[in-house]
């Protein structure tokens, strides 16, 4: 068991205060991701908030039925969280956006800051699944199994949607 | 800045780099925190009136029960009251 489990597992057993376990071991790869797929931390912060309050609920509501590993749970709640997010402000980041959000930690940042935009610019175009499969693999470096137990779909149809969207991508470098 | 020839590869890991400059602020655990701090006292305050929901009808049904039975107790009474008045004697002087 490892220590994210044994930290749900003290908080099933009723110890409120292990949720913080779990946000201190998640928290960074969590916002990561999200930022990855929304294109600027400062919304990547909110997402991950509301997806952790969700996942609080459905740990006292006990819907979370240990078949998948925690992160992996926390990983589908963020990435639908993140997805709806997306949905919700229109598909294109606006660039104004992340001019707006405040530096981070000085001017060391920059360069990581106009790669999220990058990223989230240059992936706009693709079908949602299609950019979240992407990002899991390419970018956050997942496995196809456990992209295909976030997406809930099978380990082909992951396959099929990486395929996919180098191929869009091939095709709009070639077009531009 | 994306190079004119860049594969889709080269650029995915070219942006994928640095992780470490990609986290959360340092106060963002305090806020999540708190957060859901607010979220268990919206949940006590759910549970209780969820709670008082499911009492209500029982509420309801036992007001009714006691309004009933303290009607018909008054109209026994009265019934008993003038019943004994009818049956009283006047006494003639």
């Amino acid at each position: 068991m490892t220590n994210l489990e044994e930290a749900v597992a003290d908080f099933l057993a009723g110890n409120r205060s292990a949720f913080q376990k779990v946000v201190d071991a998640t928290s960074t790869r969590l916002v990561r991701l999200s930022a990855r797929m929304l294109g600027n931390r400062m919304d990547a912060e909110d997402v991950v908030q509301e997806a952790y309050v969700k996942a609080y609920r459905s740990l006292i509501g006990g819907q979370f039925d240990g078949r998948s590993r925690v992160e992996t749970w926390l990983y589908r709640i963020v990435v639908n969280a993140s997805i709806d997010a997306r949905r919700a402000r229109g598909r294109r980041v606006p660039t104004s956006d992340v001019l707006d959000e405040p530096p981070w930690d000085g001017g060391v940042f920059a360069e990581a800051r106009l790669a999220l935009s990058e990223l989230a610019d240059w992936l706009s175009e693709l079908p949602e699944e299609q950019r979240t499969a992407l990002i899991l693999k390419a970018v956050e470096g997942l496995g196809s199994a456990e992209i295909a137990e976030i997406l809930e779909c099978s380990e082909g149809a992951v396959e099929q949607l990486l395929v996919r969207a180098r191929t869009t991508l091939r095709q709009r470098r070639n077009q531009a | 800045m994306k190079q004119p020839e860049e594969d889709i590869d080269a650029r995915l890991e070219r942006l994928a780099r640095s992780p470490e400059a990609v986290r959360p602020k340092p106060n963002f655990g305090a806020r999540v925190m708190q957060a859901i701090e607010q979220e268990r006292e919206i949940g006590w305050l759910q549970e209780i009136l969820r709670s008082a929901r499911r009492v209500v009808p029982l509420a309801a049904i036992t007001a009714a029960v006691t309004l009933f039975w303290a009607v018909r107790s008054q109209s026994s009474f009265d019934e008993a009251m003038a019943g004994s008045w009818d049956d009283s004697v006047e006494i003639e002087w």
